[in-house]
């Protein structure tokens, strides 16, 4: 299930390290909430920019990745310049990705920031996902932008213990609507190998 | 000893229930090993660190987002490992055909385990916000 939405644009792309940098299209915030769909779910929608190259990895069999390493592999999802967007099978509703402007550019900014938290570090990298994750029961509605690197639980959580205080310093550079989302609409999260030790 | 030290402190009231303990409960269910018992096993090791952290944070209510909410404020790394806790533990108790990636028990428990390891001592070390 695949659907194009408008709205995103990917205004700039650095094939050599994968950094994708969007842009909202609409001029008017009053018709950005219509562009864009919400869905409530329970869980597990899974949104993800670009398209799945990435079968092989081993958490990846229905979550989209998009590997960093390979630009070329996935740039050909792009339809004239708009993101396409992947679900999982496991959704309910069509539609999701971003209900507004800044909800997608506090992504776009957390992604910039994970893949250059990788690289200076040096840390193994196999993709990124963006998943929105809702349960609205327990007051949980938020997206899940996943980094999949390649190590071992420890060294892993230790790199996440690092993102997150990169991601506070992230956050008072953004705009206010942009900040307050990724204050407390995403969750930043680190996926190690299973395999590592 | 520790059940000593509290009867002399506390006029004798029952020592308050530790949830470590339902971590310990996990890491025994889990040796099972089937779906069932892993699933469960997520479950108790995510409330093993939920209710240190909203007891530390004095969240008041079960609101699971205002507990994770609470803890990324005052620790991020400790508040977004809380929350993959939640996630697994949600996927575990109430969805019964996750997607693929989301359906590997054994996995899904290992990470779990490690996650309330490293985040239960995080937890632990919070400082309550000032009251009023």
């Amino acid at each position: 299930m695949s659907e194009t939405y408008e709205g995103l644009e990917e205004v700039a792309t650095e094939p050599a390290d994968g950094t994708r940098l969007f842009t909202d299209t609409s001029t008017s915030a009053g018709t950005a909430d219509q562009r864009y769909h919400y869905v409530g779910l329970v869980l597990g929608i899974v949104a993800t920019v670009g398209t799945l190259s990435g079968a092989d990895h081993p958490f990846s069999s229905s979550v989209a990745t998009i590997p960093l390493t390979d630009y070329s592999s996935y740039s050909g999802a792009f339809n004239d310049g708009y993101v396409d967007v992947q679900q999982s099978s496991h959704s309910v509703d069509d539609g999701i990705a971003y209900r507004s402007a800044a909800e997608a550019s506090a992504v776009a900014a957390v992604r910039e920031l994970l893949e250059s938290q990788a690289r200076m570090r040096g840390v193994p990298t196999e993709g990124i996902s963006v998943r929105r994750f809702a349960d609205h029961e327990h007051e949980v509605d938020e997206i899940v932008v996943t980094q999949f690197v390649g190590l071992g639980p420890e060294a892993a959580l230790d790199y996440w213990d690092s993102v997150a205080v990169a991601i506070d310093g992230l956050i008072p550079a953004l705009a206010g609507e942009q900040a307050d989302i990724a204050r407390r609409g995403l969750a930043v999260n680190i996926e190690w190998r299973p395999d590592a030790v | 000893m520790l059940g000593e030290v509290w009867r002399s402190i506390s006029n004798g009231a029952p020592m308050p229930f530790d949830p470590k303990e339902f971590f310990a409960v996990a890491q025994h269910v889990a040796e099972a090993a089937t779906d069932a018992t892993l699933r469960s096993a997520i479950n108790r090791a995510y409330y093993s660190v939920f209710l240190v952290a909203r007891d530390r944070l004095r969240v008041d209510g079960t609101s699971h987002g205002s507990v994770i909410t609470a803890t990324r404020e005052a620790h991020r790394a400790a508040g977004e490992q809380l929350g993959e806790l939640f996630r697994l533990r949600v996927i575990a108790d109430y969805n019964l055909d996750p997607v693929a990636s989301d359906n590997n028990w054994p996995q899904n428990w290992k990470r779990a385990e490690a996650l309330a390891k490293r985040v239960r001592p995080s937890v632990e070390a919070l400082v309550p916000p000032p009251r009023g």
